[in-house]
């Protein structure tokens, strides 16, 4: 079923459309969960919520890439629940992609004061827009959802030495615009 | 690192939030999730019915049963044959000693095999040796367990050029003692180059010998892609490009600021059959000299002759 009529299908509130999602998402958001939460009754409960919210939520709201937005529901999902469970040490990627990421600034360096998100958010929009797709894709499956290099190796079908060049190329990138931008200092 | 660096910097993980939804997208349409059963649970055993298991269970006796036979075979032989008479002891001897010479050249530096082979074509003894190698070899350990990372963020001259001396591939030993970033300087050149079109011998002699990107090779412009040669492919597969059969995976090229396999390049209708085969002309050219290149290292290496010496 397209992802157009299983959306005008929960605008019509009919609720096959919630069976229709989990056929065809549930893999997909299990994946996405299994790289945050540890263990599998919570990556469940997780997509139970999911459901939840896609139900209430559209509409009003008409995703223009449902898989997308099913895909980055479920990850706020997972990582609200991470949280709540004080079970950040339990996930099996994330903290060390934290951690990864964050070795890009602590090596001398600190956070400017009056320190906003949404500005260094867009300096690492700038870099993302500047770097290729390959780079920008594996950036992103490390550090936004945290997937492990081997698996973005599979996924990508590069080897994992230039997973890890791309990721140090993008690291470098990204803290040399914000030091240039007072981001970090 | 104290505790409190940690919590102010931990805000930097917030500007993730602010990707632009259009890159998520993006990842999301091309990501690849496992397969699941129907029940939502990950397929983790590959055994469905009970009598995979009686097999695998069949397998395992068979394998235990079967090991110690293969170990002592030579001892039993070796019995058999002490007990025909005059001549078998000699021939007892010749094999304990072979054995023991084994042994020794277990521990020492083969000079005459060349470390990177195409997995396609690679050998037992290539892979023995590639073993022992990588067991011999310090740059191997460092790298197995701290990763790439510290040898990029290696800050000084001296330090690169101790790594690049380990580490023996042309690659990275030439970008780490030459202390160039191949990324932006190389591939800059290799798109000036490619606009303008021609490439003489001798410059193609100079690109062949000193062009990379990453652990790439640049192998010169053909029909308007800029080629490369992976000279550590994860994994390489067989594909059919017209009457060649191709290992996608180990070559790809660059076209309009993005990086294709051959295979898709071939299937676009970029290349033709005969740019196919110009590519693998141009592979073997460069993996004749790559080989040789290697056999040069480690006998330096093994003569302890420094690197391009100040």
């Amino acid at each position: 079923m397209t992802d157009e009529k299983i959306i005008e299908m929960f605008w019509a509130r009919d609720e096959r459309a919630l069976g229709e999602t989990q056929d065809k998402y549930k893999n997909l958001c299990m994946y996405v969960g299994a790289q945050i939460l540890a263990s599998n009754e919570d990556r469940e409960e997780c997509f139970n919520d999911l459901l939840l919210s896609l139900w209430n939520s559209i509409p009003p709201e008409k995703p223009k890439n449902l898989r997308s937005y099913i895909g980055r529901s479920m990850r706020n999902h997972a990582l609200n629940r991470s949280r709540d469970n004080n079970a950040w040490k339990r996930g099996k990627n994330f903290q060390t992609v934290g951690e990864e990421f964050l070795l890009t600034v602590e090596d001398g360096h600190s956070l400017a004061d009056g320190f906003e998100a949404k500005r260094a958010g867009e300096a690492v929009n700038r870099v993302l827009d500047s770097v290729g797709k390959d780079d920008r894709r594996i950036f992103i499956m490390r550090f936004y959802l945290g997937i492990s290099v081997a698996d973005i190796s599979r996924q990508i079908g590069f080897g994992e030495s230039r997973i890890k060049a791309s990721i140090q190329r993008t690291r470098k990138k990204i803290a040399e615009l914000m030091q240039k931008e007072g981001i970090i200092i | 690192m104290n505790a409190e660096i940690r919590f102010k910097d931990k805000r930097i993980l917030e500007a993730l939030e602010y990707i632009d939804e259009k890159y998520i997208d993006d990842v999301f349409d091309f990501l690849k999730e496992p397969v699941y059963s129907k029940g939502g649970q990950m397929k983790i055993s590959p055994f469905k019915h009970w009598r995979h298991y009686l097999a695998a269970a069949a397998c395992l006796l068979v394998l235990a049963l079967a090991t110690p036979l293969f170990t002592h075979l030579p001892k039993i032989i070796n019995s058999f044959a002490a007990g025909w008479g005059e001549g078998t002891t000699e021939e007892t001897e010749v094999v304990t000693h072979k054995y023991e010479e084994d042994v020794t050249k277990k521990n020492e530096f083969d000079t005459d095999t060349s470390a990177y082979v195409d997995s396609s074509v690679t050998t037992k003894k290539d892979e023995e040796t590639e073993e022992e190698l990588q067991w011999w070899n310090p740059g191997f350990w460092y790298l197995e367990y701290d990763g790439i990372e510290p040898l990029t963020e290696a800050q000084t001259l001296d330090i690169r050029k101790r790594w690049a001396e380990i580490w023996y591939d042309r690659v990275l030993h030439f970008r780490y003692q030459e202390y160039i970033d191949h990324y932006d300087e190389e591939v800059a050149k290799a798109m000036a180059l490619e606009k303008a079109q021609e490439i003489s011998a001798e410059h193609y002699n100079v690109l062949f010998n000193e062009y990379y990107y990453d652990e790439y090779a640049y192998l010169g412009i053909v029909n308007g892609c800029v080629i490369f040669r992976d000279t550590n492919p994860g994994a390489i597969v067989r594909v059919q490009l017209g009457d060649v059969k191709f290992n996608n995976h180990l070559f790809f090229l660059f076209k309009d600021g993005d990086f294709y396999w051959v295979s898709t390049a071939y299937k676009k209708g970029w290349l033709t059959d005969e740019d196919i085969n110009t590519i693998l002309e141009k592979g073997e050219l460069f993996y004749d000299a790559y080989k040789e290149w290697k056999k040069d290292v480690r006998r330096r290496i093994e003569e302890k002759i420094e690197f391009g010496g100040e």
